[in-house]
């Protein structure tokens, strides 16, 4: 008896607290307005009335400055890239933010040449969990965690890592913080005097790997925006003196051809002018400040005459 | 199956309900079929291995007491054959026909001989150590053969010992196997008490620390002297929690039922001296090389070079029998040079805490003792965590370099788990130090309060703080 009162009196605190700990955390991760957690929040606001996702890896999140963008279409734009992002990522965060931005019109897909190796996704199921309270089944997810503790609604926070958990501290202690210089999501690097040049060794890039479910999660925002009436166009970033992969030509060959055959625009920037001219990168695959504002004009100026109607 | 895993709570649920509510006749049968069933959950088909060790061992244990003279020794010799040569050929061949190929400048396509293409038995290395002290134990009189051929086996594959030990002697086990069991309060008590702590120190604290010393010690040459420090005193604590952690666990689960298994970690971070150490740290394996091996060689009733030989050779071993790797192998004979080079200054440097007073400062003394024996074990941990010796050799050189230049910014791990994991690891020393032993020695009842307070504390830091990646535990491996 008394062993039974003493695990059930155990058990029922600690449970409670957990719970009670949880709630909080995910509190937390629903106040903050920095990294993954303030975009996903940004995302489900409806009064932003954003009218531009757009989406991608650092290379959206430091290249497309939304202020440049806006001031071009005369619309309201939000970046809502994500370092590392992989194809899988951007589509949840695109199902995700189309649920919410009823004034989306168009998408700026940003394609990298490494963003259909999925298994390569930093953004684990954790991750989604107090925006899959309201997304369940918009949100496509691993089934590597342990879903089932998550169904029980009791203890997410035993599937968040340290990562998470400062988040939700952060969100909690700092609700209102965001980080200085970033514009509607827009993350401009100002590095313009540090950037080292690639050494011949690390320009021999091995081949990539393009994954065929990468490339059907492609068609299926493709498919997506089709069906939201809302256009969309996939551009590609500079890289510094053509960095790529030895395959890389077959996989901007078969994102043309699908762009092609959809009747989407497909920017590919990695011709531009400026990619040989080491003052607008800060490293060998992203553009600085400058770089940033010089790139966003062209895109700004391509999907204007792409997305909106006269 | 791991005991870190749900996989596992409900095993364990199920195999001590079944157990209790069998008769006890049946018992010892439902205990060899749960741990069949654990152990296949590895690897299935190695269980034929096993078999085929535990029968030899059987009737080698038999046929031992039966014989005399000369006949004895060769059965015994029989026994241990049968058991190295399978250790041998699963742990230890590939390596000596790396060595050899190295030594003869072949490469693996021109190899004498072929390489094995097989995984090594979980915890090969253990079972075939406590199978080896049942025919020596009988070899030697201190034990009556075992004559049911079900509860022998039971002894070797017991599932919460059968991985990573406790590696446990037949005088302690055997007679436990035969015993009526009744269910009883405090060893549910204590037994529950024992699964959460070692659950926590591993989920909590060795999974946690894992994360920064596997991405340090996987890419040594990206880090810095101050990374590479900090990743060497993690792998330090973090071996202890997950070792002792599953230690805890495997004394808990067979507690529950009733069995008691041996203590195989004492606080060993409270050493003061590379001897005590030894004394605290995987007591069951430092008791049985000292016990089979030690003594076997004449121990310290020997001549004096004859000695320090028997304490060097009984280290080398013991870092051959955690793996087939020189890193081990070197491991070991630090070691070893610890415990003879303590004995020779052993004279001068009493002498020298004589005269400078250090005898009369308990305190600091004690202090600098501690300190010296865990800075001396937690360098060669260096060679037990590196991948290779080239890389143990790079990190002793960079630590010793001028290239500390502060904490490298990690994808993996954050100034706030650094921060996380400094405060777990002192308020783990402080718990172990002065009271986690005390709490969990005592019985239904008695200090209620502050059992209570240790098992909301502990659970609730499991499911707040634990890391559920499901990590192996690291002498799965040996």
């Amino acid at each position: 008896m008394k062993l039974t009162r003493y695990l059930l009196t155990v058990f029922a605190i600690s449970f409670l607290i957990t719970w009670g700990a949880s709630w909080v955390t995910n509190k937390g991760l629903l106040s903050s307005q920095v990294d993954f957690y303030g975009k996903m929040n940004a995302a489900s606001d409806t009064g932003k009335h954003t009218n531009i996702l757009i989406i991608g890896s650092s290379r959206a999140l430091v290249h497309l400055d939304t202020r440049i963008i806006d001031s071009v279409t005369g619309w309201h734009s939000y970046n809502y890239g994500l370092n590392a992002a992989t194809i899988k990522t951007c589509f949840n965060v695109i199902k995700y933010a189309l649920h919410y931005q009823k004034q989306a019109r168009g998408v700026i897909l940003n394609i990298d040449y490494n963003m259909f190796d999925i298994s390569q996704d930093p953004y684990k199921d954790a991750y989604y969990y107090p925006f899959e309270r309201k997304m369940q089944e918009f949100l496509m997810t691993d089934s590597t965690t342990n879903r089932y503790i998550h169904r029980l609604s009791l203890f997410d926070i035993s599937l968040y890592d340290d990562f998470v958990k400062y988040a939700a501290i952060d969100g909690l202690v700092r609700p209102g913080r965001k980080i200085e210089g970033v514009y509607n999501g827009y993350y401009p690097h100002q590095n313009l005097t540090d950037f080292i040049e690639p050494t011949e060794e690390l320009l021999k890039k091995a081949e990539i790997k393009i994954e065929e479910s990468g490339i059907s999660i492609l068609h299926d925002i493709v498919q997506l925006c089709k069906e939201r009436n809302v256009k969309l166009a996939l551009v590609t970033a500079p890289y510094y003196k053509k960095d790529f992969p030895v395959n890389y030509y077959k996989l901007q060959a078969k994102i043309s051809g699908i762009a092609k055959q959809k009747g989407i625009l497909f920017l590919d920037c990695t011709s531009l002018p400026i990619i040989a001219n080491k003052t607008y990168f800060y490293n060998s695959n992203h553009l600085n400040v400058k770089g940033a504002s010089f790139y966003s004009l062209i895109v700004a100026d391509s999907i204007k005459k792409y997305m909106i109607p006269y | 199956m791991l005991f870190n895993s749900l996989e596992f709570i409900v095993f364990f649920i199920v195999v001590t309900i079944v157990f209790f509510v069998l008769p006890h006749k049946y018992r010892w049968f439902h205990l060899l079929a749960a741990s069949c069933y654990f152990y296949m959950a590895f690897v299935p088909v190695y269980i034929l291995i096993l078999f085929g060790t535990i029968v030899i061992d059987y009737f080698a244990g038999i046929w031992i007491d039966r014989a005399s003279g000369a006949g004895r020794k060769w059965l015994l010799i029989i026994s241990i054959i049968s058991n190295i040569g399978v250790l041998a050929v699963f742990k230890y061949y590939n390596f000596f026909l790396d060595n050899i190929n190295a030594v003869s400048g072949n490469s693996i396509d021109q190899s004498l001989l072929p390489y094995l293409n097989i995984l090594l038995p979980i915890g090969l290395s253990f079972h075939t150590f406590q199978a080896l002290s049942y025919t020596i134990e009988v070899y030697r009189k201190n034990q009556k053969p075992e004559k049911h051929f079900g509860i022998y086996a039971l002894y070797v594959m017991f599932y919460p010992q059968l991985v990573a030990g406790p590696i446990e002697r037949p005088q302690n086990m055997l007679h436990q196997f035969h015993e009526k069991k009744f269910f009883n309060s405090d060893n549910f008590f204590i037994g529950f008490k024992l699964i959460i702590w070692g659950l926590f120190k591993k989920v909590v604290i060795a999974d946690r620390l894992a994360i920064l010393v596997n991405q340090v010690y996987n890419n040594p040459e990206e880090h810095n002297a101050t990374m590479l420090f900090i990743a060497t005193v993690f792998f330090a604590i973090q071996i202890y929690c997950d070792f002792s952690g599953y230690s805890g666990i495997a004394l808990g689960t067979a507690r529950v039922m009733g069995f008691t298994l041996m203590k195989n970690f004492d606080n060993p971070y409270q050493s003061r001296s590379i001897s005590e150490f030894w004394k605290r740290w995987h007591i069951s394996l430092s008791t049985w090389f000292k016990d089979y091996l030690y003594i076997s060689l004449g121990g310290n009733k020997v001549s004096v070079p004859r000695w320090y030989f028997n304490l060097f050779f009984v280290f080398l071993v013991s870092g051959f029998w955690h793996g087939a790797n020189w890193t081990f192998m070197i491991w070991g004979a630090l070691h070893g040079f610890y415990l003879v080079f303590a004995i020779l200054i052993d004279r001068p440097a009493e002498y020298m805490i004589r005269k400078t007073g250090l005898s009369k400062m308990p305190f600091l003394y004690n202090s600098i003792q501690l300190l010296t024996t865990f800075v001396l074990v937690t360098f060669a941990w260096i060679f037990f965590r590196a991948n290779s010796v080239s890389d143990a050799a790079y990190i002793v050189k960079k630590l010793f370099s001028d290239q500390w230049d502060g904490w490298q910014s990690m994808e993996v791990f954050s100034i706030f788990s650094l921060a996380l994991s400094i405060v777990l690891i002192i308020g783990l020393l402080i718990a172990e130090w002065k009271f986690s032993d005390s709490i969990i020695e005592t019985r239904l009842g008695e200090k209620h309060k502050t059992n209570l307070v240790f098992g909301v504390v502990v659970i609730t830091g499991i499911f707040l703080l634990g890391v559920f990646q499901k990590l192996s535990f690291i002498y799965f491996q040996f």
